[in-house]
């Protein structure tokens, strides 16, 4: 028969080694420690000589494990006070010296553990980290490769910082240097203005599966514009001056940190009221030293502290994005450049011969009107011959500005080439088109150019022919027929309209 | 009693003892996952299965996409989780490694989740509202990543992700 006492204790011993990891840490070892040490006595209870002094050794061993030279001195304390058994030991010298020497080895043992397991874990969240970071970047420089159009790229850098698969930021602003170098504006903004909505986009990102990919494909959905944010966000303007916390994380090239608003600072106190704002991080976008813009980072939702080591690493994502953006505005500048004539600023005729071709498909299917003006200059050659060139330059440029300015938003301007240019007129009817035609023609004839007496009807002007687009017709015979009637203004006095029409 | 009686009961005590010691991961899961059910049932869940988990933490420690054949070849059987506690007699987990064994070769690390990386919606909203704690929230997600639904979740997306052409 097993003692009722023996059954208790292992009872108790096995209902502790349970129960104590309800408990923190600490007292998880305490709890262990003493049932073992109770179950210890209960076992000891009977003389088991020299291999008493092994059960106790095994004890302290355990107790130094659990609290280092505490554990040591309190277990051998514990036992020489205490302990009740049937052992008959001499304490002294030996087998307290071996006692305390085990207490040494196992003290020794937990050091090195906790050392050694200390260093891992540091060495293991810091190469997990990186290795994040590294498939982030990785991923991020994918999709930035795969557009050119700004809004997209801003999306893609903003997601990669906001999402849970990148740097899981709760919110991330994205303002833009403006023209002048001197003004950031609020450009694009990612996030909630509240927890609700928040935890809302996170369930929904969770309960899709959706991953950092999904997150930049899907740019149009509606729970992830942030109308509120975006709102706000673009009526923010932050003019640099030397006095607030921006401008000096611009000056610096490196990002700052804000754990609390400093009264002093108003663009601080302007983010906290607008976007309420409490602790939050901005990191400048720097192309070639040039500052682009600058990104805002924070948690309004889970309150988490910003980390310096968490902003750094936007640091690589906010140069990549200054990178594509200064990219994109090039080939945006290149692209214009492309449709655009040099001099005057208006469409060139490459650009003129799609369009037509696209309005008159567009006229076709809608059965919508169409019509098309070309102007040509009286007496150019004798304005240049008199003036020189670049008298005669200046000529188109003013010209080119008072077509502009009589032509309506849907109408298209363009310079066909030499001292002609064409108004591409789409959903106007030929007696519309007449009237600008007309309008033109009459701003041009009161217009003060240089020298213009010097003209042989004493004044620049233009003549201009008209022709309507009709079901069918090819774009060739369109231009055609206001060539006609160009031709036909041209011999009939000039600085008139004439309006071609069929059979006439 | 007989001298060699008492010897065999306190032996088998010390065999207990020793058992009840080296069985602590056992013990600190099972006491885990009461722990969470009865957490679980407090905020009107069901079961942990209830719990929708992310990802989006998850640590490649391969390179994606990848092309290499021991790694794209391998069928999801190949795959294996090992949960990665930090000491024997006082456990806790810290994440679950997701393990590869290829046809050839030595047994590969492919992935990692932490614990304290795992996260859920609803218990983000228990931490917002202060109802749970921290130390809760560690305790629920441990739980949940030993689950054996949730450890097959994860090495199908890992396999998903390895199989895809294009990485996440």
């Amino acid at each position: 028969m097993i003692p009722l006492v023996m059954i208790t204790a292992v009872v108790l011993f096995l209902a502790g080694s349970f129960l104590r990891f309800y408990l923190p840490l600490f007292w998880n070892k305490l709890l262990l420690c003493v049932c073992s040490f109770a179950l210890m006595e209960v076992i000891l209870k009977n003389d088991f000589g020299d291999f008493s002094l092994f059960i106790y050794g095994a004890f302290v061993l355990l107790a130094s494990y659990s609290f280092s030279w505490y554990g040591v001195c309190g277990s051998v304390i514990l036992i020489a006070a205490f302990s009740s058994g049937g052992t008959d030991i001499q304490w002294y010298p030996m087998p307290l010296i071996t006692l305390l020497l085990t207490g040494v080895v196992g003290t020794i043992f937990h050091r090195q553990l906790r050392r050694k397991l200390a260093l891992e874990t540091v060495w293991q969240t810091q190469m997990y980290k990186q290795s994040r970071h590294l498939s982030i970047l990785k991923e991020i420089g994918i999709a930035i490769q795969s557009t050119m159009e700004p809004g997209k790229l801003l999306h893609i850098i903003l997601t990669a910082i906001t999402a849970g698969y990148g740097l899981g930021f709760n919110r991330a602003l994205l303002f833009l240097m403006d023209e002048s170098d001197s003004r950031l504006k609020g450009e694009l903004g990612i996030g909630s203005m509240n927890e609700q909505e928040g935890m809302c986009i996170w369930n929904a990102v969770v309960s899709d599966r959706m991953n950092l990919g999904d997150f930049i494909a899907m740019k149009d959905n509606t729970h992830v514009r942030d109308y509120e944010l975006n709102d706000l966000l673009r009526a923010t303007v932050i003019t640099l001056s030397s006095n607030h916390f921006i401008q000096r994380a611009i000056t610096e090239q490196k990002p700052y940190l804000v754990r609390s608003i400093d009264p002093t600072d108003y663009v601080q106190i302007m983010l906290s009221k607008i976007f309420h704002m409490n602790s939050f991080a901005v990191v400048p976008m720097l192309n070639q030293g040039k500052a682009v813009g600058i990104i805002v980072v924070d948690n309004n939702i889970n309150h988490e502290p910003i980390d310096i080591e968490e902003v750094d690493s936007i640091i690589p994502l906010a140069a990549q994005a200054s990178i594509a953006i200064e990219n994109s505005r090039l080939y945006k500048r290149t692209q214009q450049m492309s449709i655009t004539d040099g001099l005057t600023g208006l469409y060139n005729q490459r650009y003129m011969q799609e369009t037509l071709h696209n309005l008159a498909v567009q006229a076709d299917s809608k059965g919508s009107p169409l019509s098309l003006i070309i102007l040509d200059i009286d007496f150019f050659k004798h304005y240049n011959d008199t003036n020189g060139h670049l008298e005669g330059n200046k000529v188109l440029i003013e010209l080119a500005d008072i077509i502009t300015g009589s032509v309506g938003k849907l109408h298209v301007p363009c310079r066909f080439g030499g001292e002609e240019f064409v108004v591409l007129l789409p959903e106007t009817s030929r007696d519309e088109a007449q009237r600008v035609a007309e309008l033109i023609r009459s701003k041009v004839e009161r217009h003060p150019f240089h020298n213009a007496k010097a003209q042989p009807d004493e004044r620049v002007t233009v003549s201009v022919g008209l022709a309507a687009y009709r079901h069918g017709m090819s774009i060739q015979q369109l231009q055609d027929r206001a060539d006609t009637a160009l031709y036909e203004a041209k011999r009939s006095g000039k600085n008139q309209v004439v309006v071609f029409r069929e059979g006439a | 009693m007989s001298a060699i009686g008492t010897a065999l009961q306190s032996g088998i005590l010390l065999l207990i003892a020793a058992f009840a010691l080296l069985s602590s991961r056992y013990g600190y899961s099972l006491n885990l996952r009461m722990f969470a059910k009865r957490q679980m049932k407090r905020f009107g869940y069901k079961s942990l299965k209830d719990l929708k988990f992310s990802f989006d933490r998850m640590i490649y420690a391969i390179p994606l996409p990848t092309n290499q054949p021991s790694i794209k070849q391998a069928k999801m059987e190949s795959y294996r989780i090992v949960e990665d506690f930090d000491s024997w007699i006082y456990p806790q987990l810290n994440g679950i490694r997701v393990l590869l064994t290829p046809k050839q070769g030595e047994e590969l690390l492919i992935a990692y989740v932490s614990t304290e990386q795992f996260r859920m919606p609803s218990l983000d909203q228990l931490l917002i509202e202060g109802k749970i704690n921290r130390t809760t929230y560690r305790r629920i997600s441990a739980t949940k990543l030993t689950m054996l639904s949730t450890k097959t979740e994860i090495i199908e997306e890992v396999y998903s992700q390895i199989q895809n052409k294009r990485f996440s």
